[in-house]
Order: C-alpha cells, then sequence, then structure tokens
C-alpha cells in the first residue's frame, strides 16, 4: 500500500511543480508585458500633454499683436491692452498658472503670474529640456506652500541660440504628472514622474513622503529628455498575500502529502499488526489446532474478520468434535453389538452353568466362590448393556416430568448406598418443578450423577446436595459433592467414552448420561476446582403447559 | 402664402428662440439689472458671480441676496439712502470674462461700484480695473488676504470675511479642541486646497497663525487639486497614504460636495479628523449629502442659516427660502452685505452719491449690523486694511433636520470675535 501511494504521489508532485513553474513564468510574461503597454501609453499621453501646450503657446505667438510686442517693444515698454487681453485669455486654461514673457529687447523676463508660486525658486538653477520645437524650464519642484510648475516656452524667431524673445507658459506640473494617474494600482503600484532633479513627483503633483527603492520599480524610456515615469512598487500589499497563497498552498500540499505518506505507513503497520496473528491463527486452525483462540483486537473491518474466523474456528472444533464423536459412536457400536453377541451368549451359559452347579454344592466355600462368579458375569453383563446403551442410545420420549418426584425417587434409592458409605445426601426442598422430557432417562441421568458424587467420596465420607430450579425456560437439577473435585485438564473428557478417573469405572457413565441429556435437548455442565468439590448441572427444557409442545 | 407642416413650423421656432437666446446671452449684449432703473438710479453697481459651473450655486444665490438687499433698503423707507441699480453679470469663473466685464461695466455702463467675485484670482484681476478706473469693489464672497494686503488700493472694501481672519480663528479652534492631543505630540496636518492663489493664501494664513500661536504641528503633505477637479479619489488616497492627524481643506461649493461626496465612501473620515475654516460650512454642502452627510467634521462659512439665532438671521433665512423654496449658501449673505454697505456707505457719506471720496472715508469708518452678526455684536469695516471685522464661528457637523433637505448641521459652536484672532497677530507685529 505504502510503495503504491509513494508511485501515485511521486508523478503528481512532479506535475505540480511543473505547473506551477509554467504559471510563475506565464503571469510574469502577462504582467510584464501589460505593464509596458500600459507604460507606453502614459508615455505618449505626457508627450500629447506637452504638445498640446506647445500648440497653445504657438497660437499665443503667432497673434500679430504678440509677436510684434515681442519683437520691436523698447525696454520696459508696456504690453498694450489687446496683448495683454491675449495673456490674460491663455491664463483661463485649468492647467496653467500664468504667463511669462521675454520681449526681445527686455533685460528680463515680464512674470504674469502669482506670486507665491516664485517662492524659493532659483531659475537660474531650473534644468533646460528641449521638447519639439519649445524648450522646457524647471520644473520648479512642489513645496509645502506651494505646488510645483514648469515653463514650456517657445520663441518666434528660433531657440538656438539663446533667444532674443520669447513667450513661455507657466505649466501646473500636477496637470502634467495626472496624466500617468492610471497607473496606479491602489496599494499595488503607485505611478511616479522623475523630473531632471531625479525627483519623483506623484500623480497628483507632490513630492512622495517615503520614497524607498524596490528591485521591483519599474522604469520607463525618457519620454522627454531627462524626464522618465517610475512604477513604484508598494511592497506587494496585493501579489504579497497571493505569492504567500502560493506559497502557503505549495507547502500544504507538501505538507499533506508527507502526512499522507506518514499515515498510510502507520496504518501499514497497524494492519500488518492485526492481519499476522490471524494469518497465524488460520495457520494454526490449518493444522489442527482448534482449541487456541484467534487474536480478536483488530478495528473495524479486521476486527469483523478476525471475529469470523474465530467463530469459523469455534464451528469447525465444534464440527469435528462431533464427527470425531458420531465416528467413535459408530465402530462403538459396531464394536457393542460384536462384543454383546460374542460375551453376552456364552456369559448366559456360564451363568445358568454357574447357578446350576451352586444348588448342587455343599460346601459353603465353593459356593461362596459361584455367587461371586455369578455377580462377576452380571457385572460385564451390565457393562456390555452400557455399551450397548451408549452405541444405541434409545430415543426420548417426552412427556411432563415431575422433577421433584424424580430427584425424590433417587434419593431414596441412593439414600441407602451413601449411608453406606457414611454420606449424607440432601435434596433443597422446592415448590413442584416440571420437566418437558424422558422421566426414565431423567431418572437414569439423575442417579448416575448421585452414585458417581457418591462414589467420588468413597472411604472419605461428605455430603452430596441435590439442587432444583427453574431460571427462564429451563429446569436445573444439580448435584453437587464436596469430596476432592476434578483438576481442569480432566474436566473437559468427562463426558468422552471410557474416560474414568476411578480404578473400576467403566467411563460410560457421563457419557451416556450427557448423550441422553442431548437426546432430551438439555445438556450438563461441570463445574470444579480441584480439591473443592464437582458440580454437575443437569438442564432439561420447562414444561410449559402447552399440549402443541414438541415431542423430543 | 407656401404651406408648412406642423413639425416645421416648431423647428423654425425653436431654431429661433435658440438664435435669440445666444443672441442675448453675449456679454456685449444688454445685461441683467435689479433695482432702480437706468434714469432713476442714484449709484450703479455692477455685480460680477460665476452663475454656472460648480460654483454657480454661490452666484445664483448671490443675486438672491442682492434682490432680498434692494428689497431690505426699500422697506427701511428712508429718503437719504441711494437707489441703487444692480447689474449682474456671470464671469463663468474665467480672469477673462470677468475683465471684460467689470470694464464694460465702468466703461460703458458708468457703475462706480463693482461689487462680488467668489475667485480670488479672478478678483485680484478686477481690482486692478476698479483700482485703474477709480472705481468701489466691494468684494463679497473671495477671501484672500492679499486683496486687503498687497492687491490694496482705496476703493477696495471687503464685507465678509478674509482668510487670514478664518484661518486665524481655525488655528484658535485647533489649539483648543485639540489641546490635550498637542500636549502629547505635535499634531500632523495634510492641506488640500484649490490649485489658485486663495487656496494658497489659505494655507499660508494658517500655517502663520499657528506658528503665531506656538502650536505644535508638523505637516504631513500639501495637495493642490485644480478647480473644478472631476475626481478626487487620488488625492483622497494620498491624503489615507500620508495619515494625518488632521485634514485641512479649503475647497468651496461644488468642489467641495464633490469632494465630500466621494471621500464618504472611503475611510478617511476615519482616519483623520477634518476640517474646514473657510466655506466648508455651507448650507449647500449639507442639503447635498443629506443624511450621507458625515457627524463630527469641523466647518466653518461666511454665514449660517441656524446661527446666530438672532430676529435679522431668521428673517433673512425664511425670507431667501420663501422666496426661492431653498435655503441660502453663505455668497447671499455676502452680497445682501455688500449692496447694504454701499447703500449704508452712501447715505453715511451725506446724500452726494457722486462724491466719491465722501463715500470712501465713510465706508472706512462703516458700522452695520448683518445676518451673520450675534446679539450685541455689529460689523465694522477695519479703516486700515478695509477689511470687514466680523464674529466667525466654528461647528461640528451634527444631526439637525430643521433644515430640510439637509439632515446635518453645524453645532457645538465655538465663537471667535474679531478681538480673539486679531490678538494673535497683534501680539508679534
Amino acid at each position: 500500500m505504502f510503495s503504491a501511494l509513494l508511485i501515485a504521489l511521486v508523478p503528481l508532485v512532479v506535475l505540480a511543480f511543473m505547473y506551477d513553474t509554467q504559471y510563475v513564468k506565464a503571469l510574469e510574461k502577462v504582467t510584464e508585458s501589460r505593464t509596458n503597454a500600459r507604460l507606453a501609453g502614459a508615455e505618449n499621453l505626457l508627450r500629447t500633454f506637452l504638445q498640446e501646450r506647445i500648440y497653445e503657446l504657438e497660437a499665443l505667438a503667432d497673434i500679430p499683436e504678440v509677436f510684434d510686442w515681442l519683437t520691436t517693444a523698447r525696454p520696459n515698454e508696456e504690453p498694450s491692452a489687446e496683448v495683454m487681453a491675449q495673456l490674460r485669455q491663455a491664463l483661463d486654461s485649468p492647467h496653467l498658472y500664468g504667463v511669462v514673457v521675454k520681449p526681445s529687447k527686455f533685460e528680463v523676463p515680464l512674470w504674469y503670474l502669482t506670486q507665491t508660486l516664485l517662492n524659493q525658486v532659483e531659475l537660474d538653477e531650473l534644468p533646460l529640456t528641449p521638447f519639439t520645437n519649445g524648450e522646457i524650464i524647471g520644473p520648479a519642484l512642489p513645496t509645502d506652500s506651494r505646488p510645483g510648475w514648469f515653463i514650456l516656452r517657445l520663441s518666434p524667431t528660433g531657440l538656438n541660440p539663446a533667444p532674443d524673445a520669447w513667450v513661455g507658459l507657466v505649466v501646473r506640473l500636477a496637470s502634467l504628472t495626472d496624466q500617468v494617474k492610471d497607473l496606479s494600482l491602489t496599494g499595488l503600484q503607485s505611478p511616479l514622474v522623475v523630473t531632471p532633479q531625479s525627483v519623483p513627483i506623484t500623480a497628483v503633483g507632490n513630492i512622495p513622503g517615503k520614497t524607498s527603492h524596490s528591485a521591483k520599480d519599474i522604469n520607463s524610456n525618457d519620454f522627454i529628455e531627462g524626464w522618465h515615469i517610475r512604477l513604484q512598487w508598494l511592497g506587494d500589499p496585493l501579489l504579497g498575500p497571493l505569492e504567500s497563497a502560493r506559497f502557503g498552498l505549495i507547502l500544504l500540499a507538501s505538507g499533506a502529502a508527507l502526512a499522507v505518506i506518514l499515515l498510510s505507513r502507520h496504518l501499514s503497520k497497524r494492519l500488518e499488526k492485526q492481519v499476522t496473528p490471524l494469518i497465524e491463527g488460520a495457520d494454526r486452525v490449518a493444522g489442527g489446532d482448534f482449541d487456541t483462540p484467534l487474536h480478536t483486537d483488530g478495528t473495524a473491518e479486521i476486527g469483523y474478520l478476525a471475529f469470523a474466523l474465530e467463530r469459523m474456528r469455534l464451528r469447525l472444533r465444534r464440527l469435528v468434535k462431533s464427527m470425531v464423536d458420531v465416528e467413535r459412536r459408530a465402530i462403538l457400536g459396531q464394536f457393542s453389538a460384536g462384543v454383546a453377541h460374542e460375551i453376552r451368549n456364552p456369559l448366559a451359559t456360564i451363568k445358568t452353568t454357574i447357578q446350576a452347579l451352586s444348588r448342587k454344592e455343599s460346601d459353603p466355600k465353593r459356593q461362596k466362590l459361584m455367587e461371586s462368579v455369578d455377580h462377576e458375569i452380571d457385572r460385564v453383563n451390565d457393562v456390555v448393556q452400557l455399551l450397548l446403551d451408549y452405541a444405541r442410545p434409545r430415543e426420548a420420549k417426552a412427556s411432563k416430568v415431575n422433577i421433584i418426584d424424580v430427584v425424590e425417587t433417587v434419593k431414596i434409592l441412593a439414600d441407602a448406598v451413601a449411608h453406606r458409605h457414611g454420606i449424607e445426601l440432601v435434596q433443597v426442598e422446592h415448590e413442584p418443578l416440571y420437566a418437558w422430557a424422558d422421566s426414565s432417562q431423567v431418572r437414569q441421568i439423575v442417579m448416575n450423577l448421585v452414585m458417581n458424587a457418591i462414589q467420588a467420596m468413597e472411604g472419605i465420607g461428605g455430603r452430596v446436595t441435590i439442587r432444583t430450579k427453574q431460571q427462564g425456560l429451563a429446569v436445573y437439577v444439580s448435584v453437587t459433592d464436596n469430596g476432592p473435585g476434578v483438576s481442569a485438564d480432566h474436566l473437559s473428557h468427562l463426558t468422552e467414552p471410557f474416560f474414568t478417573t476411578k480404578t473400576n469405572g467403566t467411563g460410560l457413565g457421563l457419557a451416556i448420561c450427557r448423550q441422553l441429556a442431548q437426546a432430551n435437548q438439555g445438556n450438563l455442565r461441570f463445574q470444579s476446582v480441584s480439591g473443592e468439590g464437582l458440580k454437575v448441572t443437569l438442564k432439561l427444557p420447562l414444561y410449559l403447559n402447552n399440549e402443541n409442545q414438541g415431542t423430543v | 402664402m407656401i404651406p408648412i407642416s406642423h413639425d416645421r413650423f416648431i423647428s423654425i421656432l425653436v431654431g429661433i428662440c435658440l438664435v435669440v437666446l445666444v443672441t442675448f446671452a453675449m456679454p456685449s449684449k444688454a445685461l441683467e439689472s435689479l433695482g432702480a432703473s437706468e434714469d432713476t438710479a442714484d449709484i450703479i453697481v455692477g455685480c460680477l458671480y460665476p452663475m454656472s459651473g460648480r460654483a454657480g450655486v454661490l452666484g445664483r444665490d448671490s443675486v438672491v441676496g442682492i434682490r432680498l438687499a434692494l428689497q431690505y433698503i426699500e422697506q427701511q423707507g428712508l429718503a437719504t439712502l441711494p437707489r441703487l441699480r444692480v447689474l449682474l453679470g456671470d464671469t463663468k469663473s474665467k480672469r477673462s470674462t470677468a475683465v471684460t466685464i467689470a470694464k464694460r461695466f465702468v466703461e460703458e455702463e458708468q457703475a462706480s461700484f463693482l461689487c462680488g467675485v467668489v475667485n480670488s484670482s479672478v478678483a485680484i484681476q478686477v481690482t486692478e480695473i476698479a483700482a485703474s478706473a477709480n472705481a468701489f469693489f466691494v468684494g463679497t464672497d473671495h477671501a484672500s488676504s492679499r486683496l486687503t494686503d498687497e492687491f490694496f488700493h482705496d476703493r477696495y472694501f471687503r464685507v465678509t470675511n478674509d482668510t487670514r481672519q478664518s484661518m486665524t480663528a481655525g488655528a484658535l479652534f485647533i489649539r483648543d479642541y485639540f489641546d490635550d492631543h498637542l500636549k502629547k505630540k505635535p499634531l500632523r496636518i495634510s492641506y488640500l486646497g484649490p490649485d489658485y492663489e486663495y487656496g494658497y493664501q489659505v494655507w499660508a494664513d494658517f500655517r502663520e497663525a499657528l506658528d503665531r500661536l506656538g502650536v505644535n504641528y508638523e505637516i504631513a503633505g500639501a495637495l493642490w487639486p485644480r478647480l473644478s477637479e472631476p475626481d478626487y479619489s487620488h488625492y483622497i488616497n494620498e491624503l489615507i497614504r500620508q495619515e494625518p492627524d488632521l485634514v485641512v481643506n479649503s475647497l468651496w461649493g461644488g468642489d467641495f460636495v464633490a469632494f465630500v461626496t466621494q471621500a464618504t465612501d472611503t475611510r478617511l473620515f476615519d482616519v483623520s479628523r477634518f476640517a474646514n475654516f473657510e466655506k466648508g460650512g455651507d448650507y449647500e454642502i449639507f442639503a447635498h449629502l443629506g443624511d450621507r452627510m458625515p457627524l463630527g467634521l469641523l466647518l466653518a462659512s461666511r454665514h449660517h442659516n441656524n446661527w446666530p439665532e438672532t430676529d435679522f438671521n431668521r428673517w433673512f433665512v425664511q425670507e431667501f427660502q420663501r422666496q426661492t423654496g431653498y435655503y441660502p449658501s453663505s455668497g447671499a449673505q455676502g452680497a445682501f452685505t455688500g449692496i447694504l454697505a454701499i447703500a449704508e456707505a452712501a447715505r453715511q457719506a451725506g446724500g452726494n452719491y457722486k462724491d466719491l471720496e465722501g463715500i470712501e472715508r465713510a465706508f472706512e469708518q462703516l458700522s452695520l449690523t448683518t445676518p451673520e452678526d450675534p446679539p450685541g455684536f455689529q460689523s465694522s469695516m477695519d479703516p486700515v486694511t478695509h477689511q470687514i471685522r466680523q464674529v466667525m464661528a466654528i461647528g461640528e457637523t451634527v444631526k439637525d433636520p430643521r433644515y430640510p433637505p439637509a439632515k446635518v448641521m453645524l453645532g457645538n459652536w465655538r465663537i471667535y470675535y474679531p478681538t480673539d484672532y486679531e490678538q494673535v497677530h497683534s501680539a508679534t507685529e
């Protein structure tokens, strides 16, 4: 399982790695091409803005009154009302702060501009940048007290060399930088216009407070000499989380794969730990060991399997035992029939002969011997009868049996024997109790159990107690002695034929009892602790006062 | 007779109407006038206001204010009060247009008074024309202190508070309002003002007042959106990025409405306090935003509909509302006061309305009660600067449904008298 998992995971990891690499490359390519396209568009907007101002300037300089005044005005001559009107008209543009003019014979230019805008400005220090057929002076950078601006100037007579006469528009710097505002990606990228003084200006025309450089800043080409756009990277507030999420996902996936590997390894080991005892158990069962229980601690399906195997072991054990028993009984039946035939007839002859001889015998000593032989012949005959009974049991004929009567009858019969051996036979009183069984067979079983108990205490004395009770749909008759008891090893063999702990026992009594109990839908149960006596309990079906109760 | 279909007739009629309208809309043609007729007028006043665009509401309200002033003068029934003829001109907030109209008023219409002008840059152009024509220029709504400073001339008088007064009151307010903060650390201030003379002057006057008061502050940044800026989002983002404790703003009219409308959808008002001590408290902003108007903004204006609670102010506000169906913005009261001041100065000059020097002297000594004067106070002209001295009321936006459609008005007032803010400057000058 673990190997299969690894085989499945490795190509998946390779595929994920390749996909991620290609995805990042594609994303970077798309972003870069998109950014370049947007930057190129913004550069065009900036140039177009300046070009439009140049057109306005050309229109102003081409007005005959303005042109004449620029080229012919005497030093310090005031401009005419027409010229002033034209200049004032230019000031209505929202992009312009003012107009500055320098007639050819003037020493210094004339400014039509609010004086606040000239605060902290050193005109001589402003950079000069050519633009088409004009020039840009500045910018005068924004300060805390006023905005920034620059002059776009044009000479009607040409700018090169230094012009004698020129007219200039004082252009609002924020109107120029406003052209790049669409490059702004809130929280991600901030567009800046970098002036020839290498000072960045924001889209709204101020100098940004913090201008930390980043390797991810993107600089455009100069849209005019010395001026360019910078896309300031604002520290990944948007892409940062995306990147983090990507690495997080990769980490999560790796962690998950590792966890799956460890988990599968753990499961594999646990499975092995649960399955191995089952395999060993199954091997034991296959080898004929039906007695060693299987390990049934497995979880879920393994647990069910173990439980099923254990049930199978128990049923197999019962089946095999039953088959052995049947086989043994069949053999015993054939054997018993043979023995009965071969032994009983000669025994009958011997018995008759002995009895005849006995009657003619006067010697009491010999007569005693002949009686003894006669008894032994009876005993052999009894053994043969037992063998026949075991091999060919009589069919039980069930009827209502008064158990108390049966027990009392047995007690009366056994009392004399018990008394002879110094054993007290006690019957615990009980109200009438009825079983559904063959009454003679029940009597035979109880008698056998009582006699067994008495024989177990021959020579040592003791007490045999007979109890009766009803529990559920069963009637119980238990015979308890306080003799030496039976060891645990012997206990399970007590009902096997020919198994006996007695020196002169046949080993058939309890075997027949069990057989009779089973024939009456009952069973025998043996409980003993070695040295503390034996308790044998006969269980029989309760008489239910129902005429339709089936026959056994 | 050639038969004409009904549709064609309508088309021709509409065409003719358009031609007539365009023809009459041309500045060179007849101007709209109020008050006395050309023949009966004692004094001709040419008033210049923007009647269109974002500032148009101020101009339109100012015209109603002028009408109310003429009505008020007439109700006085004093024979010594002059009969005024008021000519109206739409500057369109453009310097060239304003100059053209102003010249026409003084040169062709023989106006001895110019009045109005909302935009300070336009006012500078107009005051130069008034100076060169020896005409009076009564400022009613522009506020740059440079008009009474470097562009001062004898015939210039301003009847509403200027940027120096309002921003000095603002600085006093800041010192008091942020007292706890200022004891711990400097107040970070960002400024956003319109990109022209007025915006620069508001900022300069405010910083000068803060410096004079010794307020512990630092500048987080200064931004200058142009007039009628269509989109303030980048400016608002930049203000949020600057992380100031206080944003001082001096936008006005429709620009201020547009700015606040956009800013209410951002977290600007959550992360910084916001103040506009110039025209931010104008009723039009409250009317426009209704219940979307944020609470806790620190605003002032040159006139308030709910302060002072005097009979005169109540009459002014209710009469305006009765005539127009809506409540006035601050420009109306400025124009009202301007016309009232001209009439009162002419009356105090002795009835000779051609004696411009006499009127000038009377103007310099002028004291008059205006709707924005609280009980026990009378507006008075500073004879040196020709700047009227009035009370400044600064408030905080609070819920107040009394002036619908506005749901929010100013409350929690702090009042600053001329002596308060004059002390700031006189102490060190």
